[in-house]
C-alpha cells in the first residue's frame, strides 16, 4: 500500500470533509443563475426581462458567492477548530502553517470551482444561443463577485477561529470584503476581463487580492497560535487589525449616513448623498471627521488634488443649518478625535497592564487611527483578568509577574499541611 | 540531555476569573509511568493542553523534551504521542484509512505496533470510526498514538467514558507497552484503580493548586488511618497536623492523615481512646481521601438518624 505524502494526506482530508459544502453552494448558485437565465432566454414566464435580469443578477451575485464563501470559510474552520479535532490535527511533525495553508488552499479552490463551474456552464450555454441583452457586462459583474467571495471565505475562517470577548466584534472582519463588493456594485466596468481591458488596469484584482490577503493573514496567525492574539505574527496581526479598521470606519459612514437620513438634508440634495456630488460642498460626512483617521488625510488630500471628493469637505451644505456649536472644521473635529482616542488609550493601556512599549504602541496608534484606535483596543487583543492582589488590594492583571501599583509578586498557593512532595 | 522530559515552573493559567492552573511546578523523569491526578475540574487538561503547545499558560513556562512548550518544532511533536481527551479521531475515516492518514504525518512509523493494538482491540480495518464502541474508540487512538514510536506519550484521560473491560484491555495495553525502559508516559486520570496497576510516580492537583507529587510507595505510605474505640461518644476532633478526615462512627472514630509524626501521634492518644490501632488503606482510599473536603465527617447521629455531615475547623 502506497504511503501519502503530508501534503496528499491533508488534502485529501480537506476535500473530503469540504466537497459536499462546497457542492451545496454550487447548486446552489448554478440553479439562481438559470433561473435568472431562464426569464432572459424566455423560457420561463416573466415579466419586464431586463429589470428583472438586471436586479436579480445584482442580488444573486451579491449576495449568493458573499454568503457561500462566509459559509465555506466558517464552516471549515469552525468544526476543524473546535479543541480536540484541533489538536489531533495540529500534533504532528508538520508545521502549523503548513497545515493551514493546505486547509485554506483546497477550500478556496473548492469555493471558486464550486461556483465557477455553473458560471463558466452559463457562459458556454449563452454562447450557444442568441442573447437576450448585452450579457457581458452582468456576466463580468457576476466574475467580479465570485472573485470577492473569496475574501468573505477567509473573513468567514476568521470569524470561526477568532475567540472574541463579544460575539459581535467577530462580524467585524467582514468589513473588506463588504467593501470589495461596494467597490464592485460602484465600478464593474472595471472588472472587464477582455485582455485589452485588463492591460490598462491592475487595480480591481489587487484590491480583490489585498481584501483577501487581509482575512488569510489574519487566519493564518488566529490558527497557528489557537486563536491567541500575543502569539500571533506581526503580519497576521496587521492582517486582523487593518480588517477591523476597515470595518468600523465602513460602520461609522453608515451611521452617518443613516443620520442624515434620518435628519434630512435639503431637498435639492435628497437622494443623492450617498454618492459623490458633482457639488463639492455638499458634504454628507462633516461629523464622520471624527471617526476618520488622521492617517487617512493625505489620501483624502490626494482625491482632493485630483478634483474628487470621496469623504466631501468640511462645508455645510447651503440650507443645511445645525446649532453654531455643532459646525466645526474637519481639522477640529478629527482633532477632538484623536485627542479622546488618546486619552482613552493611555487610560486602558494602563489599566490592562500593558508595558511602556505596548502603551507606546496604542497611543501611536490612536493619533494615526483616531476613534478607530479606540475601538480596536476593545476588540482586538485578549484583555487580561484582573484580580484584587493580596498586598494593595488593588485590581491587578493576572499576566503580569509584580503587581502594577504596589510592585508585589503572586503569593504561592497556601498549603494545607497534607501535602506530599518528594524529590525525584 | 536533561533527566526530566518535562518540567513546568510557575505554570499558570487564568479563564477569565477563574484560576485552572496556580503555578505549578512539576518535573516528570525520563523513563518514568507518571499518573496525572486529579478530580475533574482541578487543571488536568488544562495543564497537559499547555504542555503540548495547544494553550497558551498565563504565566510562567514549560519545557517538553527541552523544547519551550509554547513553540515546539515539528521534529519534536514527532517524538510525542498525544492522545486528546475524549479520543478524537475523525468519525467519517474508517480504520485504515485513520493510520494512512496519521502514518503520512510520522516517519518513524511502526505499522506493526499498530495493526498489533488494533488487533488486541478486534478492529476491523474497514470500520468506520463512528461505528466502533468507545473502547475501540480507545483502542484505536492509542494505536495512532503508539505507532509513530514516541519516546514521551501523553495521554489525557485514556480510560474517560469506558467500561471496566474496555479500561482494563487499555491498562493491560498500557503495561505493554510501559515495557520500553527509556520511554516516558504522562498521564492523566481521575480513577487511582488504574494509576495504580501502571504508573511509578504520581502528582495529584486539587482546585488547581499541586498537592502531592511523588513516588507511588510514598503516596501509600504518607496516607495513613487509624482506628480509636471510645467508651462513649468520640470527643469533638482536636486539630490533627496533616488531617484528612475523622469519620465518626457510634464509638469509633476513623482518622486518616498525612505526614504521621510525633506530634500528631501526641495528639490521638491525648484523646483517651480505649483502643487505638492502624488500618490498612488502599491506595485508592487513600486517593479518595486526600481529595475529599477535609474535616470531621459523622455517619450516624445519637438519635439514629443516619447522616453524613462535615464538621468545619478540624484540620
Amino acid at each position: 500500500m502506497r504511503t501519502l505524502s503530508v501534503t496528499q494526506a491533508l488534502v485529501w482530508k480537506e476535500v473530503r470533509e469540504m466537497w459536499v459544502w462546497a457542492a451545496g453552494a454550487g447548486i446552489l448558485f448554478g440553479a439562481e443563475l438559470a433561473y435568472i437565465f431562464g426569464i432572459a432566454t424566455g423560457r420561463l414566464p416573466g415579466v419586464d426581462v431586463l429589470v428583472v435580469i438586471a436586479l436579480m443578477v445584482g442580488i444573486v451575485a451579491l449576495f449568493t458567492p458573499a454568503l457561500c464563501g462566509v459559509a465555506l470559510g466558517f464552516q471549515q474552520f469552525h468544526w476543524g477548530g473546535r479543541r480536540d479535532s484541533w489538536a489531533f490535527l495540529v500534533h504532528r511533525p508538520v508545521s502549523r502553517w503548513q497545515i493551514f495553508w493546505i486547509k485554506a488552499g483546497v477550500g478556496a479552490v473548492l469555493y471558486l470551482v464550486a461556483l465557477g463551474l455553473p458560471f463558466a456552464g452559463l457562459a458556454w450555454w449563452i454562447g450557444g444561443v442568441s442573447r437576450p441583452a448585452d450579457w457581458e457586462h452582468p456576466m463580468m459583474f457576476v466574475a467580479a463577485d465570485i472573485l470577492v467571495g473569496l475574501a468573505y471565505y477567509f473573513a468567514g475562517a476568521v470569524m470561526a477561529l477568532r475567540k472574541a470577548r463579544w460575539f459581535g466584534s467577530r462580524l467585524l472582519v467582514l468589513g473588506p470584503a463588504v467593501v470589495m463588493s461596494i467597490i464592485v456594485v460602484a465600478t464593474t466596468h472595471a472588472f472587464d476581463f477582455s485582455p485589452q481591458r485588463q492591460a490598462e488596469s491592475l487595480w480591481p484584482w489587487l484590491a480583490v487580492g489585498t481584501a483577501s490577503g487581509f482575512g488569510a493573514l489574519a487566519a493564518w496567525g488566529l490558527y497557528v497560535t489557537g486563536g491567541s492574539f500575543a502569539r500571533m505574527p506581526w503580519v497576521a496581526k496587521f492582517g486582523l487589525g487593518t480588517s477591523i479598521v476597515i470595518s468600523i470606519l465602513a460602520l461609522g459612514g453608515l451611521a452617518v449616513a443613516a443620520s442624515i437620513a434620518i435628519v434630512g438634508l435639503p431637498e435639492e440634495h435628497r437622494g443623492d448623498f450617498l454618492v459623490r456630488s458633482e457639488e463639492p460642498e455638499m458634504n454628507w460626512t462633516v461629523s464622520y471627521w471624527a471617526l476618520v483617521p488622521p492617517a487617512a488625510v493625505p489620501l483624502d488630500l490626494g482625491f482632493e488634488a485630483g478634483g474628487m471628493y470621496p469623504l466631501g469637505k468640511p462645508v455645510l451644505p447651503a440650507g443645511f443649518e445645525l446649532a453654531s456649536w455643532f459646525v466645526l472644521s474637519r481639522v477640529e473635529l478629527m482633532g477632538m478625535g484623536v485627542l479622546a482616542a488618546v486619552v482613552m488609550n493611555i487610560w486602558a493601556s494602563r489599566r490592562y497592564g500593558y508595558s511602556a512599549r505596548g502603551r507606546v504602541v496604542w497611543i501611536v496608534l490612536a493619533l494615526t487611527l483616531g476613534m478607530a484606535g479606540v475601538v480596536l483596543f476593545w476588540c482586538l487583543p485578549e484583555l487580561p483578568a484582573r484580580v484584587k492582589c493580596a498586598k494593595c488590594g488593588r485590581k491587578r492583571v493576572v499576566t503580569r509577574e509584580t503587581c502594577g501599583h504596589c510592585g508585589a509578586g503572586w503569593a504561592r498557593p497556601e498549603m494545607k499541611g497534607t501535602e506530599v512532595f518528594e524529590g525525584v | 540531555m536533561s533527566d526530566y522530559v518535562i518540567e513546568t515552573h510557575g505554570l499558570t493559567r487564568y479563564f477569565g476569573q477563574k484560576c485552572a492552573v496556580d503555578q505549578l511546578d512539576l518535573a516528570v523523569p525520563r523513563g518514568s509511568v507518571f499518573g496525572f491526578l486529579g478530580r475533574n475540574g482541578s487543571g488536568k487538561t488544562t495543564t497537559i493542553r499547555m504542555l503540548m503547545g495547544l494553550l497558551e499558560p498565563t504565566r510562567g513556562g514549560a519545557t517538553v523534551l527541552g523544547y519551550d512548550a509554547t513553540r515546539l518544532p515539528p521534529a519534536a511533536r514527532g517524538r510525542i504521542g498525544y492522545m486528546a481527551e475524549g479520543h478524537q479521531v475523525y468519525s467519517w475515516m474508517s480504520v485504515r484509512q485513520a493510520m494512512r492518514f496519521q502514518q503520512a504525518a510520522f516517519p518513524k512509523w511502526n505499522g506493526k505496533v499498530f495493526w498489533a493494538v488494533a488487533d488486541y482491540f478486534s478492529l476491523d480495518r474497514q470500520a468506520k470510526v463512528r461505528d466502533l464502541s468507545r473502547g475501540q474508540r480507545a483502542g484505536l487512538c492509542l494505536a495512532l498514538s503508539l505507532a509513530p514510536e514516541p519516546e514521551l506519550l501523553v495521554w489525557d484521560d485514556p480510560a474517560l467514558g469506558l467500561d471496566p473491560v474496555a479500561r482494563r484491555a487499555l491498562l493491560e495495553a498500557m503495561v505493554y507497552v510501559t515495557g520500553k525502559g527509556d520511554r516516558t508516559i504522562f498521564f492523566s486520570s481521575h480513577m487511582l484503580g488504574d494509576v495504580e496497576r501502571v504508573a511509578d510516580r504520581i502528582a495529584i492537583l486539587d482546585m488547581a493548586v499541586l498537592r502531592a507529587s511523588c513516588s507511588m510507595e510514598t503516596f501509600q505510605a504518607a496516607v495513613r488511618r487509624f482506628v480509636l474505640r471510645f467508651a462513649e461518644a468520640p470527643p469533638q476532633v482536636p486539630a490533627i497536623p496533616g488531617l484528612l478526615e475523622a469519620w465518626r462512627d457510634g464509638h469509633e472514630l476513623r482518622i486518616t492523615l498525612t505526614r504521621y509524626g510525633a506530634a500528631a501521634e501526641g495528639v490521638l492518644r491525648g484523646l483517651g481512646a480505649e483502643e487505638m490501632r492502624e488500618v490498612a488503606v488502599t491506595l485508592e482510599d487513600a486517593f479518595t481521601s486526600f481529595l475529599a473536603q477535609r474535616g470531621e465527617k459523622s455517619m450516624l447521629f445519637a438519635d439514629g438518624r443516619r447522616e453524613s455531615r462535615l464538621a468545619g475547623g478540624a484540620v
